[in-house]
């Protein structure tokens, strides 16, 4: 089976899943089952397909016909890595929405397994097509429709209608941004490859040059939500969708826009020429990307509404990935080998967050499962009751930290050291990196709030009616698959680092000539991460993986030394009175010295609502804090 | 051989981080007017939690990791530094970012373990202690990055080696920004904060006792020496000997002297408050980021 025949099979997949939950009807335990097999096995598919690409490094290049209109479709290294990246969360999304939707009401489950499908088409659309003309249309206003309709299904329609709104208004925004920039491009047809686009542009002059960039930036801006634009839609998008939905958006929607991102600036920019000021741009990417990160990091500390959290610290995320872009090129510009290292660790990042901010939506997902509840003032103590979701948050909640021996470490080290080294000489760049090391800080403090509060500490017993179990086996699966991938993005770095200088090396036109496999081992940074065989590249996380649990033996064999019993007490609240609902640590109070501090950064609106309240109810107000 | 290097590493610092201490605890009584405890006294103290029974207030798995992953990662640490100038067997396989994000990891087993007991004081405290991570590590950070900036690499011996190797303008800033950071680093007054015994009733630890404790203290006193240890070898490295045994005498002794310096500020000192050691903290984070920008510069 070749690749294209791969495509063709996953997208027929699709097309069937569509069609058979028509045919189906309200049965819907029938239409939730072949729904998760037959997109499972686009799934399936859409991987091999990548695998083939990258296996053969040979890009496939095809036109398509479709009603007299000519769609160029272009499936090189890079879109074989990204569409890897939405086999996989589209599998996980699919399976652990199978469970999820088994206590939804019916109507919905049969619009959702309509929706999905033809979500996931429009997202392989997004990520084939090669012009900026009628196939991406096509393939955005799939994306863009159906996602909407995800989103408005998400909650009860008095919740979900206006985040749904703005969430499409803002789509079509950008589309108009994206498909009418291609118009500044002198001679260009409507329907041209994106490599046509490049070469015209180079005889349109910088002014047209500048302005086409800038729309492209503010389109593609707008999906991956860097900031201001971000701020206006995700928030309400991502935590209005149902979670395994988020998890897509969160995961893989926001990747195509980085996928745009690098598409325009690292190849049309390319064929533009003279035209394309890599200097500027580069100055203007890690400037945005060091707005987005922080200020998206800043606001998810304020949110106690958990998939908000997940939201805001998205954007923040995403402002890494935007920051790297800029940085490497700025680096290349200044003729720097550390140009690839920033690139292969933005690309990197991609996949990492990818992996592990899905599984956070669907340990959101559980939660909500588990206790009907988003409000982290009313959870806690839950890692007793839900241990195998407790552990596998707590690998999420570390990875996306980046603390040591974890999939973000990794990349966020890739990004910000070579920032450092590149900012030698420059003071744009140090002061970027420091931000970036700086956020690191923040989104602990994010997810230290999240995990603490959710799964040690305690209340959910008292202030939920209902009583807590550990979500069915149909949604822990899923999530054991995202976390056996995030481990091994953390611990075969060099095996990922190598793919995606494979991918690079099968796709043309990219500017940072010579990134390819080769160039990625001979590594100026300090960590020998690419050096020398594969064996011993792979083991550098591991080392300090080995270093700190033999250090934990030995501090657990000094706890054991004089063998100490151990014995169970209540907690001690000075002689007053046992643990109870009213004298726990809320998350509100969390850091509030800080969220005051860092008032600027806006999002201060911390109300929760949950599905069965009324809007007009709830009064739970920041008074009264503890500092 | 090489991996005894790293022990020397660990066993200096576990000798001496205690001694440390007492002294602190003795100059502090002495100021007082007090008679103050031998400078032997935080050994004993070890020794005896080490043999009490360990109370458990919550029953989480991650009470218990809490104490063993904070003293392992401060001690991970320790174990990548370039100590008496030699670099470290795991240099490698390592630079300065792990060493920040080790320490961070130290800091926040701190607060996981203080959120699991459940106790509202240690929410306090936990809160408190974040706040202080978030707003000093980046301190800490430009720190070594001015080492970077200069040296341009992150290898640990060369970037601490970078910050004194140009003694401008941005050294001395640095230096300073530093100095003010190290009693909150260290967490003694006035930004002992996090703990604050007489208003939250040492906070992240209220609900730990015996051995649990007894790992806590440790890390805590580690943490102390080593933010001491780094301002000698960052700021005052260009005067130590070459020779490693020598240079290691002249550290040690240097530590004690910052020691004292920490005492009798912490001694004569009320506490701040949680938002004004905010401000405070800002203030030396911009500081320090002006002392970065003219390292840029080359001044």
């Amino acid at each position: 089976m070749t690749g294209t025949e791969a495509l063709w099979l996953s997208l027929s997949s699709l097309l069937l899943s569509f069609l058979v939950t028509i045919v189906l009807g309200k049965k819907v335990r029938l239409v939730r089952l072949t729904g998760t097999i037959l997109i499972s096995l686009g799934c399936f598919f859409l991987a091999w397909q990548g695998v083939m690409i990258l296996g053969t490094g040979q890009p496939v290049e095809l036109e398509l016909k479709l009603a007299g209109i000519h769609i160029p479709v272009l499936i090189d290294g890079l879109s074989a890595l990204f569409l890897l990246l939405l086999s996989v969360l589209a599998l996980g999304s699919t399976l652990f929405a199978y469970g999820y939707y088994e206590t939804t009401e019916t109507k919905i489950v049969q619009k959702v397994y309509l929706a999905l499908p033809v979500f996931i088409a429009g997202l392989v659309g997004l990520l084939t097509v090669d012009d900026l003309g009628p196939g991406f249309t096509l393939a955005w206003q799939l994306m863009a429709i159906s996602s909407y309709l995800l989103v408005r299904w998400g909650r009860p329609i008095k919740f979900s209608r206006r985040p749904a709104l703005v969430y499409l208004a803002f789509m079509e925004m950008a589309w108009v941004l994206i498909t009418g920039s291609a118009f500044l491009a002198k001679g260009y047809h409507f329907g041209d490859s994106l490599a046509a686009i490049g070469q015209k542009l180079s005889g349109s002059g910088p002014v047209a040059t500048a302005i086409f960039l800038a729309m492209l930036l503010l389109g593609f801006g707008l999906k991956t939500g860097i900031f201001p634009l971000g701020q206006l839609w995700i928030p309400g998008a991502y935590s209005t969708a149902s979670p395994p939905v988020s998890a897509l958006l969160a995961g893989i929607l926001e990747k195509t826009g980085v996928f745009g991102l690098i598409r325009i600036f690292f190849f049309v920019a390319r064929g533009a020429g003279a035209g394309f000021n890599p200097d500027l741009w580069g100055q203007v990417l890690v400037v945005v990307g060091t707005l987005t990160l922080f200020i998206g990091t800043v606001q998810a500390i304020k949110q106690s509404d958990y998939l908000r959290l997940l939201a805001y610290s998205s954007i923040g995320q995403v402002g890494y990935i935007v920051l790297a872009l800029g940085s490497s090129l700025l680096a290349w510009h200044s003729g720097s080998p550390l140009a690839g290292i920033i690139f292969a660790g933005a690309v990197y990042h991609s996949l990492n967050h990818g992996i592990f901010k899905s599984l956070l939506f669907l340990t959101g997902g559980s939660l909500l499962h588990a206790t009907g509840t988003r409000d982290l003032n009313r959870l806690g103590g839950l890692l007793a009751v839900m241990p195998v979701t407790g552990v596998l948050a707590a690998l999420a909640s570390y990875s996306i930290s980046g603390m040591p021996a974890s999939s973000g470490f990794v990349s966020k080290w890739l990004m910000i050291a070579g920032n450092f080294l590149a900012g030698k000489d420059s003071l744009l760049l140090t002061m970027a990196g420091i931000v970036a090391l700086f956020t690191a800080a923040f989104t602990l403090a994010c997810y230290v709030k999240f995990f603490g509060l959710a799964f040690t500490s305690a209340g959910a017993s008292w202030k939920l009616k209902r009583e807590i179990r550990e979500v069915p086996g149909s949604l822990l699966v899923p999530k054991i698959f995202l976390a056996v991938i995030c481990l091994s993005q953390a611990f075969l770095p060099a095996v990922y680092i190598r793919v995606i200088g494979r991918s690079l090396a099968a796709t043309e036109g990219f500017l940072l000539t010579g990134v390819g496999p080769e160039s990625l081992k001979t590594n100026p940074i300090g960590l020998r991460i690419f050096e020398g065989p594969a064996l011993l590249a792979a083991v550098a996380p591991l080392a300090m993986l080995v270093l700190l649990l033999v250090l934990t033996f030995l501090a657990r064999w000094l706890r054991q030394s004089a063998g100490a019993k151990e014995v169970r007490v209540p907690a001690w609240l000075c002689g007053y009175q046992d643990l109870n609902k009213n004298n726990v640590y809320a998350d509100r109070n969390m850091f509030s010295d800080l969220k005051k501090f860092f008032r600027w950064t806006g999002a201060n609106k911390n109300l929760v609502i949950d599905d069965d309240e009324l809007p007009g109810s709830v009064s739970r107000e920041e008074k009264g804090v503890i500092s | 051989m090489k991996v005894t290097a790293v022990i020397i590493n660990l066993l200096y610092f576990l000798a001496l981080a205690p001694f440390l201490e007492g002294v602190m605890r003795k100059l502090t009584a002495r100021i007082q007017s007090r008679q103050g405890p031998p400078l032997y006294q935080p050994y004993l103290d070890l020794l005896k939690l080490l043999g009490k029974e360990n109370l458990n207030a919550a029953g989480h798995p991650v009470f218990r990791l809490a104490p063993l992953l904070a003293f392992a990662s401060i001690l991970s640490a320790i174990a990548l530094l370039p100590l008496a100038g030699q670099s470290s067997f795991l240099a490698h396989s390592s630079d300065l970012m792990t060493l920040i994000y080790f320490l961070t990891l130290s800091g926040f087993s701190i607060l996981i373990g203080a959120l699991a007991s459940g106790n509202p004081f240690a929410g306090v405290g936990a809160s408190r202690e974040m706040m202080t991570i978030i707003m000093l590590e980046p301190v800490l950070a430009m720190t070594l990055i001015l080492g970077v900036v200069r040296a341009g690499s992150l290898n640990l011996l060369t970037a601490t080696a970078g910050v004194s190797s140009a003694r401008g303008l941005s050294y001395f800033l640095m230096m300073a920004v530093y100095l003010v950071a190290l009693q909150a680093f260290v967490s003694r007054q006035p930004f002992d904060i996090p703990e604050a015994e007489v208003e939250i009733l040492e906070g992240p630890y209220i609900e730990y006792s015996g051995p649990n404790y007894a790992l806590f203290r440790y890390t805590l006193n580690l943490k102390r020496m080593f933010y001491s240890w780094l301002f000698v070898v960052g700021f005052l490295g260009f005067w130590l000997p070459g020779s490693p045994v020598l240079n290691l005498v002249v550290q040690t002794v240097l530590i004690l002297v910052l020691f004292v310096l920490i005492s009798v500020v912490g001694a004569t000192h009320p506490r701040f408050r949680m938002d004004q050691a905010l401000r405070f903290y800002a203030a030396l984070v911009l500081l320090s980021l002006v002392a970065v920008g003219l390292g840029v510069r080359g001044w």
